[in-house]
């Protein structure tokens, strides 16, 4: 892995269209900008693993016997 | 067409019900072609039923047929991934999760969010930057007891 110090202001370029801006940094938070086009998704990493972990567990489930019943329709 | 399900046996599902994911789902990107599948007729509860691979199957609702108060912030990027214009085009559906043996204790993912767009039956995995929409919101709390019943009595 590439490890780079960087300052308040400074910034990363990551190929041709992603720059990533030091915003802030308060205590062991760092608050970063991210510059990049459209297409790209930015998320937060623990964000991306929950929804995978989440969608495998969904992946299991079975049908609960009178799920209609559980909730009533508006 | 013919298709094996997880839930439903072999049945044939029509062109109309099928849904392309251009990037799949989360952890099952490999998987893009769908069927959005009743679990039984009129019911809210639906499969999202993979047409590739028979054993996989996610259960979903359509969120606003159980809560007013979910609207998260959806961005132009994704809509363009289904080709909407506009967040009206989309449906909002919700992923569940039922713990086995504890259907009790099911969840519904309003983190992650499958937005689906009817007209052009294209569909993509979202993910709200709301940190109030949790993925894993109890089920049974979420629902607005709204229905024919009377005001809730004795506040406070």
């Amino acid at each position: 892995m590439l490890v780079l110090a960087r300052r308040v202001n400074d910034s990363i370029v990551i190929g041709d269209n992603v720059e990533i801006v030091i915003v802030e940094i308060k205590g062991d938070q760092v608050k970063l900008g991210v510059k990049a086009p459209k297409e790209v998704k930015v998320f937060r990493g623990e964000i991306h693993a929950e929804i995978q972990k989440e969608n495998r567990a969904a992946s299991e489930s079975h049908l609960p016997p009178d799920l209609d019943n559980f909730i009533r329709k508006k | 067409m013919q298709f094996e399900t997880r839930a439903l046996g072999k049945i044939e599902i029509e062109a109309s019900k099928q849904i392309f994911f251009p990037e799949g789902l989360f952890a099952f990107e490999a998987f893009r072609h769908f069927a959005l599948l009743p679990t039984k007729s009129g019911s809210t509860f639906h499969w999202l039923q993979s047409l590739e691979e028979a054993r996989l199957a996610f259960l979903m609702t359509l969120i606003p047929e159980i809560t007013t108060k979910y609207n998260p912030n959806i961005n132009a990027q994704h809509l363009t991934i289904i080709e909407a214009q506009e967040p009206k085009q989309v449906e909002i559906w919700g992923i569940i999760t039922v713990p086995a043996g504890k259907p009790e204790h099911m969840t519904i993912n309003l983190q992650g969010p499958v937005l689906i767009n009817r007209a052009k039956k294209l569909g993509s995995q979202f993910v709200s930057d709301d940190p109030n929409h949790l993925v894993r919101t109890p089920l049974l709390d979420l629902v607005d007891h709204t229905s024919g019943g009377a005001p809730a009595a004795g506040q406070g």
